[in-house]
């Protein structure tokens, strides 16, 4: 059986993320669709699986074309996902959440009937889980087990996992790769959504590079991983980094320890401590769910504790001087309905209760100027582009000194707003106690960390200075694959 | 007949009409829809079923043609919220005031006149069970129905398919489509049926629990009843509990009256408070507090919300 | 600048079509019920105008409602459904109440102790209502309304009993307060000038607390997205209780109001309804302090011309609430989100065009 894409196209406003796709899929070999963060392989298997409605071209799935945009018929064309969070009923119990949606016409629950057809099938698979178990009680790597379980009794015959398999402990991993190897030798196809080399390595026979929207090339593997990665990621021309040395002017504020004893949800199996000087700045590069971002946050919420330590003791940074700005810029770092003078108040003018209009106004058009934010002081934040949310949460950072916790300050950004926003960064990191951001882009991490820690999988793969790694380390670190390949 | 067994009778029987709104807008929210305008639908149904029972001299049209227009302002509100993505709980509210004045309207000619009684019921053998008998097997015809309605209700959530769809898009819609199921289809018949049962609850109001019409003559039951769908846990049996408790709570406020001196009017309005209150509690062990519960506590209390109440269903694709 | 102009134009006609659209909806439920449109705004603007002492009544039944509107304006912009507001009025009236009956009830001070104690009651009540929200996680719908139901009945309980009248256990209410605790009255239409002092005053408040101070700015920010505060370092759990408590008072000056100034005495309906009344109007405000404070004054017209209608027309005086609540869905619907994307996607067609 084969699958064929034809031509498929999708934006979502602007964004091109699918681009004339065409190339088929067969059964036989498992394939593998890689590619960096917003290569657009989610939203291509996201089409498959009629979550989302092509612009353009068509999906020819055996004899059939494929009706885009309905999950129903593509469910009847025997198509399956298992998405990154499982598609599931937390407040159901497994039983139910097995069978919504199942295509058994009977309109009554025969509790025992099913019951028992489900142990078999846990059992077949060896899954260790009870039907009557609450949905939210289960791990997520024992929800995307029930939820494969409840594909193949659904008689799906193309199996798609996107990235799927974050929650899974390494036993898990190993049992859910058994099953889908199983399966593909006798004739389903199996289609794996992965930035992990390794994971894509173990499985598949076959892979499809996207990048920036496009299919880059198909490979047959096994195949040398540095030719992949090479595939894979961009050498794009590194932004003109204001790299000016940094005078160590505060490094005799010290420097910072990040201590682990609350055990933060972002790192697994690391205790030591983690100590650099202050006024630099760290990059933590992780692909998109390996816990970079989850690290930033804890630094807030201050669950990974961090001091600074001089020669007359170790202090804490006064909370009110951890700067933190999310990834999700309008869900937790911004309120859409309010306009950026009124952002300023909050941010800038909250010492008296009264507030200066005329002030706020005032600095807000500074700011707007100094930062370069396309819009007017009484631009709503939901209407300002991606690029201006960040902009503007930078320009609501107060002067005076704190630590930076940035998750992803340039996602989704083109390259001038990038190294403006770099440029606004550097310029008060030398007087800050220092700058902690997580970023998915490699480039970025080198052009402007003093410090680079590497995660993977919720640990960390690598802290140290940048002058004792080199860069095409990185992309291995990241990948969870080491240097030699594998 | 002893004390207790008349008194149950009566419990019974009185809270019939509480029995079918509960579980009427269990089913609603159960689908993702808060249906607020419940005290202003009581009310006009109320009066519909009087009205055109008086009418057509016919209780059962009167109660028929109840339930319809609680399907049609439940319609409403999920229409609202579905196509013109609105706030539930607002046009609940303006439609709860609405309902409520244009009973106390259209209902002026029907203030206090006399009109037909629902057919009753007869069982021979059955009637003489104790207890049992009497309540279901001697006495109208809805308070049988409203009985026999919660195994029904109970049964419809959690053992056919339907109900179990319906839960799911209140539950997280998303994943519900993804398994082929249209959300908007289940959230307008889980109002649609919760709606009309509701209106069978007003009319068992005027044609049975407090025969008649008087302007707010069902005043406050309809708040009540949302605070008991909590109290329930969105669960049928655990709502027609809760039903139940508030008549005993009822009953034992009017039997008070008499024995105690003064303070009539007071105490006919204490279970209301109480009721409130005591949910209040309850509702702590709602949500993930209800691991706290002793094992004996936790089939009879405490519940989850579902997922999605409330919230507008988003537009994928 | 000819499009900002073409814009206000279609913005303004817009809206014009929807307040015609509303009128002749509404005269359609009128004549359904059996009343002549015509007739209808007649007997109201007479009720409501026609007289001296009709315009000094409808003002003395506009500021309660004035006071009340404005509390919601405080919790709603917070993202809150105060519907609690109904005992919180209960509150202050009882506050007034206690002053009245006391021996500071003769003094001529009384009323500006009735007033501050009013505004206590009504603010603690409201903070009880944030206090089972914050620390027991009860919708505040539900503590609202059970507070409600509380404040009902207790407010029936010293009606028949402590403070009933001598002989008589009656529903009709207390005693009449003394006459140094009515709220004083100027000329020969008794016409009431501290009410409109509290709303006037008020309106200036809750305008510059809304508008010009951090409170009012963080209280908005709360509710437009709680889970941005932490970034902010804003305590949402804090602004709620200043959202209830400010709400609690004002609505608690609306309750002295009632109780000093229009019944004179303690009452069982002694808000009047005037609570759920505000939500509507807020509702339909879309929060604009100047907006909602003609709308209120619209509904209390209504409600003052509203109350000759059963005696001039023979049509129940429910009338008025239906036809307020519906004004209020219609123009819910007119601004759903839904429709307002067709009237925005209408104007940028218009302007392509150019």
């Amino acid at each position: 059986m084969e699958i064929k894409f034809k031509n498929i196209t999708k934006s979502f406003g602007n964004i091109l993320a699918n681009k004339d796709i065409n190339f088929s899929i067969s059964s036989g070999k498992i394939h593998a669709l890689l590619g960096e963060n917003g290569a657009g392989k989610s939203t291509l298997v996201k089409i498959l699986s009629g979550h989302y409605r092509a612009d353009d071209g068509e999906i020819i799935v055996g004899e059939e074309k494929l009706e885009l945009g309905s999950t129903k018929d593509s469910i009847k064309n025997g198509i399956g996902i298992l998405a990154q969070d499982p598609l599931d009923f937390s407040n159901l119990n497994v039983l139910e959440s097995f069978i919504v949606g199942s295509k058994n016409t009977n309109p009554f629950i025969n509790i025992k009937g099913i019951k028992k057809n489900i142990l078999e099938q846990f059992k077949k698979y060896k899954i260790n889980v009870n039907p009557e178990d609450q949905i939210r009680d289960l791990s997520v790597g024992e929800r995307q087990q029930v939820e494969l379980i409840r594909l193949l009794f659904n008689g799906t015959k193309i199996i798609i996992l996107d990235e799927p398999t974050n929650g899974f402990s390494l036993e898990q991993k190993q049992l859910v790769f058994e099953v889908l190897k199983s399966l593909n030798k006798v004739g389903f196809i199996i289609i794996l959504v992965s930035h992990k080399l390794d994971e894509v390595l173990d499985l598949c026979q076959e892979a499809t590079i996207l990048k920036r929207g496009e299919i880059v090339s198909t490979v047959q593997l096994p195949c040398p991983s540095d030719q992949i990665i090479d595939l894979m990621f961009d050498s794009k021309f590194s932004a003109k980094a204001n790299n000016k040395k940094e005078n160590s002017k505060n490094s005799n504020l010290g420097s910072i320890l990040l201590n682990f004893s609350k055990k933060p949800k972002s790192i697994q199996y690391y205790d030591q401590d983690i100590n650099f000087p202050c006024g630099k700045t760290t990059g933590v590069i992780g692909l998109q769910g390996s816990g970079a971002d989850q690290f930033i946050r804890d630094c807030f919420s201050g669950k990974i504790n961090i001091t600074i330590k001089n020669e007359n003791s170790d202090n804490f940074i006064p909370e009110k001087y951890f700067y933190y700005t999310p990834s999700d810029r309008l869900e937790k770092g911004l309120f859409n309905e309010l306009k950026i003078y009124e952002h300023v108040a909050i941010s800038r003018f909250s010492d008296s209760q009264i507030i200066d209009w005329k002030k706020v106004e005032k600095k807000s058009t500074q700011l707007i100027d100094d930062f370069n934010i396309k819009g007017e002081k009484n631009t709503m934040a939901s209407e300002l582009s991606g690029g201006n949310q960040q902009k503007l949460m930078l320009a609501l950072i107060p002067e005076e000194i704190g630590l930076l916790l940035m998750e992803q300050p340039t996602r989704g950004l083109d390259v001038q707003s990038a190294s403006f926003i770099w440029r606004k960064i550097k310029t008060r990191s030398n007087s800050d106690y220092g700058s902690i951001f997580s970023t998915t882009d490699i480039e970025e991490v080198w052009a402007y960390s003093d410090y680079i820690m590497c995660f993977s999988g919720n640990s960390i793969t690598h802290f140290s200075d940048k002058s004792e790694i080199n860069k095409n380390e990185i992309p291995y670190l990241i990948s969870g694959v080491n240097s030699n390949g594998k | 007949m002893t004390y207790f067994e008349s008194s149950f009778i009566t419990i019974i029987s009185l809270s019939a009409p509480l029995v079918f709104v509960v579980i009427g807008e269990t089913i609603t929210e159960r689908s993702g829809v808060v249906n607020l305008s419940v005290e202003g639908t009581i009310l006009i149904t109320a009066l519909t079923a009087f009205a055109v029972a008086v009418s057509t001299n016919n209780a059962s049209l009167g109660v028929l043609s109840a339930g319809l227009i609680g399907s049609f302002i439940a319609l409403i509100i999920v229409l609202c919220d579905i196509k013109l993505s609105m706030n539930q709980i607002a046009v609940g509210f303006v439609l709860t005031i609405l309902c409520g004045k244009l009973s106390s309207f259209l209902g002026q000619n029907f203030v206090r006149i006399p009109g037909p009684s629902l057919p009753k019921v007869d069982f021979p053998i059955l009637k003489d069970i104790p207890y049992i008998g009497p309540s279901l097997f001697n006495q109208n015809i809805l308070v049988l129905l409203s009985v026999l309605l919660i195994p029904t209700a109970w049964f419809f959530l959690y053992r056919t398919r339907f109900g179990l769809n319906l839960r799911s898009v209140g539950e997280n819609p998303t994943s519900s489509m993804s398994r082929g199921i249209n959300p908007e289809h289940m959230r307008i018949l889980g109002t649609l049926i919760g709606g009309f049962l509701i209106g069978v609850g007003g009319a068992a109001f005027s044609l049975h629990a407090k025969y008649g019409w008087s302007e707010g003559h069902t005043g406050n039951y309809g708040w009540i009843c949302l605070a008991i769908v909590i109290f329930g846990g969105w669960n049928p049996i655990r709502a027609a509990l809760g039903a139940y408790a508030f008549g005993a709570f009822q009953l034992i406020a009017l039997k008070m009256q008499s024995v105690t001196i003064g303070f009539t009017q007071v105490l006919p309005l204490i279970p209301f408070p109480l009721m409130i209150m005591t949910l209040i509690f309850i509702q702590m062990f709602n949500g993930e507090h209800r691991r706290k519960l002793p094992v004996f506590l936790k089939p009879i209390i405490g519940g989850i919300e579902p997922g999605s109440l409330g919230k507008p269903l988003n537009k994928e694709k | 600048m000819e499009n900002k102009l073409k814009i206000n134009l279609l913005n303004l006609s817009f809206i014009t079509i929807k307040l015609l659209v509303t009128f002749l909806l509404i005269s359609l439920i009128i004549l359904l019920l059996g009343g002549s449109p015509l007739e209808v705004m007649e007997s109201i603007i007479y009720g409501a105008f026609g007289k001296p002492q009709k315009i000094v009544k409808t003002l003395l039944i506009w500021a309660p409602i004035a006071l009340a509107s404005l509390a919601l304006l405080i919790t709603f912009s917070a993202g809150l459904w105060n519907i609690g507001i109904e005992g919180q009025i209960i509150a202050g009236s009882v506050g007034a109440t206690i002053i009245a009956r006391s021996a500071l009830g003769e003094s001529i001070a009384s009323p500006y102790i009735q007033i501050f104690i009013g505004l206590i009651f009504g603010g603690l009540w409201g903070l009880l209502c944030g206090f089972l929200r914050v620390k027991f996680n009860v919708h505040e719908i539900f503590g609202g309304l059970g507070l409600d139901f509380v404040a009902s009945g207790l407010i029936v309980y010293l009606i028949i009993g402590p403070w009933k009248r001598a002989g008589i256990a009656s529903t009709s209410g207390t005693d009449i307060f003394p006459d140094a605790s009515w709220l004083p009255t100027l000329g020969k239409y008794n016409f009431q000038i501290i009410p409109l002092i509290l709303v006037i005053a008020s309106f200036i408040i809750i305008f510059i607390l809304i508008k010009y101070t951090n409170l009012g700015l963080r209280l908005r920010a709360t509710g437009i997205n709680p889970s941005s505060t932490s970034r902010y370092k804003i305590n949402s759990s804090l602004y709620f209780y200043y959202a209830f408590a400010i709400a609690g008072a004002l609505a608690g000056i609306a309750g002295v109001v009632q109780a000093a100034g229009f019944h004179h005495k303690l009452v069982p309906a002694i808000s009047g309804g005037y609570g759920f009344l505000s939500i509507l109007i807020v509702l339909a405000s879309s929060r604009n302090p100047v907006i909602t404070m003609i709308l209120s004054f619209f509904f209390a017209s209504m409600i003052a011309g509203g109350s000759q209608l059963q005696l001039r027309l023979d049509l129940h005086s429910s009338m008025i609430s239906i036809i307020l609540s519906s004004i209020v869905l219609i123009w819910l619907v007119m601004r759903s989100p839904y429709l307002n994307n067709m009237f925005n996607k209408i104007t940028s067609r218009l302007n392509l065009e150019k």
